[in-house]
C-alpha cells in the first residue's frame, strides 16, 4: 500500500462522518461580533492605560475603585485613601481628654471648689434680715471663649460621628476647638 | 460581495475536511468543532490578506487545540503536551468517529496506535492535502521531523493495516 493508496483509503473513510452543519453566513456574522467585541476591548484598554499614565478622572474605574463607589457613593475624592481607624479613634481620644482639662479648668466647676470656698470665707453671723436686701439667685457665668469651645467641640464630635466624614472640615474644626479650648483657659483663669 | 463568494467556497469545501483531520487527531468532536469554527471565524476576519487559507486555518486550528490542551494540562511543552494529551486508544477514536469506524474500522484502529503528533501529520497531508512544508509549518516543527513523524507513520499504518487484511479472522 503505497502513501497515495492510504490517503485515499483515510478520505473515504473519513467521509462517512458528518462535519457540524454550521453555514458560512453565520460564521461570517460571528466573525464580524467577535471583531466587535475585539475592537471595543482594545479601546477599553486603551482607555485604562491612558487612565494609567495620567491619572485623570475619566478613566474607567478599577474593581477595586467600584468597590469603593458602591461603599461610599457621594464620598469627595479628598476622603481616598480612607484615613486608618487608629487615627479616628485618637482624635476622639484628644477630644475628650481636652474636653476633660476644660471642664478641670472651669471655675466652680471642680468637687473641691465648693468646699475650698466655704473653708476660705470666714464664718460670718447673717445680717439682720431687715437691712439685707432679699438677694436674686446667683447664676455662674461662663466666659464666652469657653461657650465656643463647647459649640467647636460639638461639631468636632458631629464631624467625626457622621457617616460621611470631611477630613478638611474636621481639621478646620479641631484647630478652632483648639484655639477656642486655649482662649477659654486664658478667661477662666484668674 | 465577491469576498463573501470566494469564502463561501472555501468554506463548503475546507470546512467538513477541517473538521474531519481535527477528529482525527483529537479523537474529540466537541473540540474539533470548535476548533473549526474558530479557525473558520478568524479566517474571515482575515479574509483577503492570507495566501494560503488551508494551510492557515490548519495552523490556526492546531493552535487552538494546542491552547486548550495547555490549559487543561496546565504544561508549557507544546509538543509533549500535544502528544499527553491526545494519546487514544481505538475505543475512544471509534467512539467520536463512529461512522468512519463503521466505514472502515481496521483504519481507525491503526490510526489509534499513532502518537498525536503523527496523526496530525496524516491528518495535515492526507485529509487536508497539505504539502509537507505546511505541515510542518503549522505543527511548529521542522521539516525533517515532520518527514520523520509522516515515515514512521506510515509504516506503523501499512503494516498494521496489512496485518490486519492479511488475518483470517
Amino acid at each position: 500500500m503505497n502513501d497515495r493508496q492510504l490517503g485515499e483509503r483515510l478520505r473515504q473513510a473519513l467521509e462517512a462522518e458528518r462535519p457540524p452543519a454550521v453555514p458560512a453566513a453565520e460564521v461570517r456574522q460571528r466573525a464580524g461580533a467577535q471583531q466587535q467585541r475585539r475592537e471595543l476591548e482594545e479601546i477599553r484598554r486603551h482607555f485604562a492605560e491612558v487612565g494609567r499614565r495620567t491619572g485623570s478622572a475619566f478613566a474607567p474605574a478599577t474593581p477595586e475603585e467600584d468597590r469603593w463607589a458602591v461603599a461610599q457613593p457621594f464620598t469627595s475624592p479628598l476622603d481616598r485613601p480612607r484615613r486608618p481607624p487608629w487615627q479616628w479613634a485618637a482624635a476622639v481620644v484628644l477630644v475628650f481628654l481636652l474636653g476633660a482639662g476644660f471642664g478641670a479648668l472651669l471655675p466652680g466647676a471642680g468637687p473641691n471648689d465648693r468646699p475650698a470656698a466655704s473653708a476660705a470665707s470666714p464664718p460670718t453671723t447673717p445680717a439682720p434680715a431687715t437691712t439685707q436686701a432679699p438677694q436674686a439667685p446667683t447664676v455662674p457665668t461662663v466666659p464666652e471663649p469657653c461657650l465656643e469651645t463647647a459649640r467647636t467641640g460639638d461639631q468636632v464630635i458631629a464631624l467625626l460621628t457622621r457617616a460621611k466624614r470631611n477630613p478638611s472640615l474636621l481639621s478646620e474644626a479641631l484647630q478652632e476647638y483648639s484655639l477656642a479650648s486655649q482662649a477659654c483657659r486664658k478667661a477662666a483663669s484668674p | 460581495m465577491a469576498d463573501d463568494q470566494n469564502f463561501d467556497a472555501f468554506y463548503r469545501t475546507t470546512m467538513p475536511t477541517l473538521f474531519r483531520a481535527l477528529l482525527v487527531v483529537t479523537a474529540d468532536r466537541e473540540l474539533a468543532t470548535d476548533a473549526t469554527s474558530e479557525a473558520l471565524t478568524r479566517a474571515w476576519q482575515q479574509w483577503g490578506t492570507l495566501r494560503n487559507p488551508r494551510a492557515w486555518v490548519w495552523q490556526v486550528a492546531t493552535n487552538y487545540v494546542k491552547a486548550w490542551a495547555r490549559r487543561i494540562g496546565n504544561r508549557e511543552v507544546l509538543t509533549d503536551v500535544f502528544d499527553e494529551r491526545f494519546e487514544v486508544t481505538a475505543e475512544v477514536l471509534t467512539t467520536a468517529a463512529p461512522a468512519a469506524a463503521e466505514a472502515d474500522m481496521d483504519l481507525l484502529k491503526a490510526l489509534a496506535d499513532l502518537p498525536a503528533q503523527q496523526r496530525a501529520v496524516v491528518a495535515g497531508r492526507y485529509v487536508l492535502s497539505l504539502r509537507p512544508r505546511e505541515v510542518a509549518h503549522a505543527l511548529g516543527i521542522d521539516r525533517r521531523t515532520e518527514s520523520e513523524h509522516h515515515r514512521r507513520a506510515a509504516k506503523t499504518l501499512r503494516e498494521r493495516l496489512v496485518g490486519w487484511e492479511g488475518d483470517p479472522r
